[in-house]
């Protein structure tokens, strides 16, 4: 029954031939591991692909709701985490994978003659990546979000000509908002796959057309090359150990780093440092590149760092098949080719390397500055105590000694009290020690919630000074 | 066994292995959060001395706090407080046949669905297919002078 109808569904179809095709395309005798990258970034796309689907149900793209539907998403029930997880993180792998496949192709000479199509549509998809990594973080519209896509954009709008074209173009008006959200969503799940899917489709019939490159080839004999294999089972088999692997790491990073999401996006706030995601810090340095102390393309480093260059490597990349004239695949033939790579590839590792360590310095440079001064609703809560709690307590030298001192918190201790019990507690203090002379917030003037709350902000952070910031203290 | 059969067999197993991997999650976060149970509320209706004389069909809007996915909101409510002889009724506004929001026709003394036609007496009762039953009784008490009903949210 079931084998008639196949037959039926082949003779109208032709599906089982091609499946059959699909399945038992022949295969060299040396391909092996080095080649399993690309089925696996078109493993990690349908994940992607998969996962995204199901984000989709329980995502908002406005700004007011964008992060607390995403708070839905990662807390409510347990899988959420992890398929908001395997998205999170498969973007990271994604990038890894799709620069793996790039070099391995790079290495083995395979974007030559007669594969300069496929390689001309990989580099696109590599583009795509990219597109899809920057749309897609600023969608849970939390603070690394909203900053780092700020200046991203803004970064492109020092292009000369078109700059601020590009720049309105991306954020729908002349600053981040509510339209630039809705853009990068539409981008993200419509625009961006629309593109994927069918250039990876050309990628995969273009492959299959000239047939994957025996290693070790040249361009001359590649046609006398037996072919003993086929796809399956034996490459399959080593594809999907790949896959496997793939899965096994995301998990991994799930559970032993979850996602990370900062507080909301605030636009008022001053003392954040906006760094985007790992793969485009080397862009990222690149725009404020200097060397020993001067900045290499003067005032022009901007639009030079974050426009010019990668947008000639892109038309690099694009073009390297007719480029590069050396006919040799063999890589000891290939100096040129060899070097330029292993330059590229320092640079770009130095760059992010670089970027990684100055922001962890700037990081540490901004929390020690922070210490000292608070912000929002403790800066509030530090002025009212300056004028009514020092009437009675002492802290750093000034105020009375009426009741007992304030003190500090000691560097990394956390306050014993909830901002809740501070709260209750400065309300009524009788409440809690009822011997307490310290009278109630009413009768010292503070009327409203907001005050005692300001108050029991500034106390939960009242953090050790610095010493070199204040040299009398000692 | 021959290597190709063996690769063959191993391809089969380590597809099921990640395809069952993905399974429970994907499936988790599709079918779990559909299965979320109601609430049940108290909600304070009328006070007592507006409770309706006998006979009389009253329309009370009420509030009721509900949490859709990551909106907590409130939303508003219609219940039909009816007497009839003395005994007292609560009913839910909406329709049994397909959730649609009855309204009270006071000259023909019976409740109206706008979508299919449906009609029901003043105690709720179908005098007019398709509703498959009479509309939904909501549970009340009487306490310090006030009408609290017990609803799903």
């Amino acid at each position: 029954m079931v084998k008639r109808f196949l037959d039926w569904l082949d003779d109208r179809s032709g599906v089982c031939g091609f499946f059959h095709k699909l399945l038992y395309e022949p295969l060299p005798r040396n391909i092996g591991w080095w080649h399993v990258f690309g089925s696996g970034a078109l493993f990690l796309f349908t994940l992607q692909f998969l996962t995204g689907i199901l984000l989709a149900m329980n995502y908002v793209p406005s700004t007011r709701e964008a992060y607390s539907s995403v708070m839905y998403i990662t807390r409510e029930i347990p899988f959420r985490k992890i398929v908001r997880g395997l998205h999170h993180w498969g973007a990271s792998l994604m990038v890894i994978v799709v620069a793996l496949h790039m070099l391995r192709v790079f290495l083995f000479g395979a974007y030559k003659k007669p594969r300069e199509l496929t390689w001309i549509v990989g580099v696109s998809l590599f583009a795509l990546v990219l597109g899809f990594a920057f749309t897609g973080y600023l969608l849970p519209y939390d603070q690394k979000a909203y900053w780092a896509t700020k200046v991203g954009v803004n970064f492109a709008g020092y292009a000369p000509f078109v700059g601020d074209f590009i720049k309105r173009f991306l954020f729908g008006g002349d600053d981040i908002g509510a339209p630039t959200l809705t853009r990068f969503y539409a981008f993200h799940v419509l625009v961006l796959p629309a593109l994927t899917v069918p250039l990876i489709a050309l990628h995969i019939v273009l492959m299959r057309r000239k047939g994957i490159m025996p290693t070790g080839s040249e361009l001359n004999g590649e046609d006398c090359v037996e072919k003993p294999l086929t796809f399956y089972p034996h490459q399959l088999w080593k594809d999907l150990c790949f896959a496997g692997l793939l899965l096994l790491t995301s998990f991994a990073l799930v559970f032993h780093w979850g996602v990370v999401t900062e507080p909301p996006a605030d636009p008022t706030d001053k003392n954040y440092l906006p760094r985007p995601e790992w793969y485009f810090l080397p862009l990222f340095q690149l725009q404020r590149l200097r060397i020993g102390g001067i900045a290499p393309f003067g005032g022009l480093r901007v639009w030079i760092g974050t426009v010019l260059i990668p947008t000639l490597l892109l038309l690099f990349l694009l073009t390297l098949p007719f480029l590069d004239r050396n006919p040799s695949r063999n890589l000891r033939k290939r100096p040129f080719a060899l070097l330029g790579m292993v330059t590229l590839l320092t640079a770009t590792v130095l760059l992010g390397v670089i970027a990684q360590r100055e922001t962890e310095s700037e990081r540490r440079q901004l929390a020690k500055s922070q210490a000292d001064t608070f912000t929002g609703m403790a800066a509030i809560g530090q002025k009212l105590v300056e004028a009514r709690c020092l009437r009675c307590h002492r802290t750093d030298g000034m105020g009375k000694r009426k009741g007992p001192d304030f003190v500090r918190l000691q560097k990394g201790q956390k306050s014993p009290w909830t901002k809740e019990q501070l709260i209750l507690f400065l309300a009524n203090p009788a409440d809690t020690y009822p011997k307490t002379e310290m009278p109630s917030a009413r009768k010292m003037g503070l009327t409203t919630l907001d005050q005692i709350s300001a108050i029991a902000e500034f106390l939960l952070h009242y953090k050790p000074l610095k010493k070199e910031m204040h040299p009398h203290e000692h | 066994m021959h290597r190709r059969t063996f690769l063959e067999k191993a391809v089969g197993l380590l597809s099921s292995v990640i395809g069952a991997a993905l399974i429970p999650p994907f499936f988790g976060y599709l079918f779990v959060p559909i299965g979320q149970k109601h609430r049940t509320l108290s909600v304070e209706l009328l006070p007592e001395d507006e409770i309706p004389l006998d006979g009389e069909v009253v329309e009370v809007n009420y509030l009721v706090r509900r949490k859709e996915g990551w909106l907590e909101k409130s939303e508003v409510r219609i219940a039909y407080v009816v007497n009839v002889g003395g005994k007292l009724f609560v009913l839910s506004d909406t329709c049994t046949h397909a959730g649609c929001g009855v309204r009270w026709d006071s000259e023909r003394r019976r409740f109206i669905c706008p979508c299919h036609g449906g009609e029901f007496d003043i105690r709720g009762k179908v005098l007019k297919e398709p509703p498959p039953r009479p509309l939904e009784r909501l549970p009340y008490r009487l306490t310090k002078g006030k009408l609290v009903i017990k609803v799903k949210v």
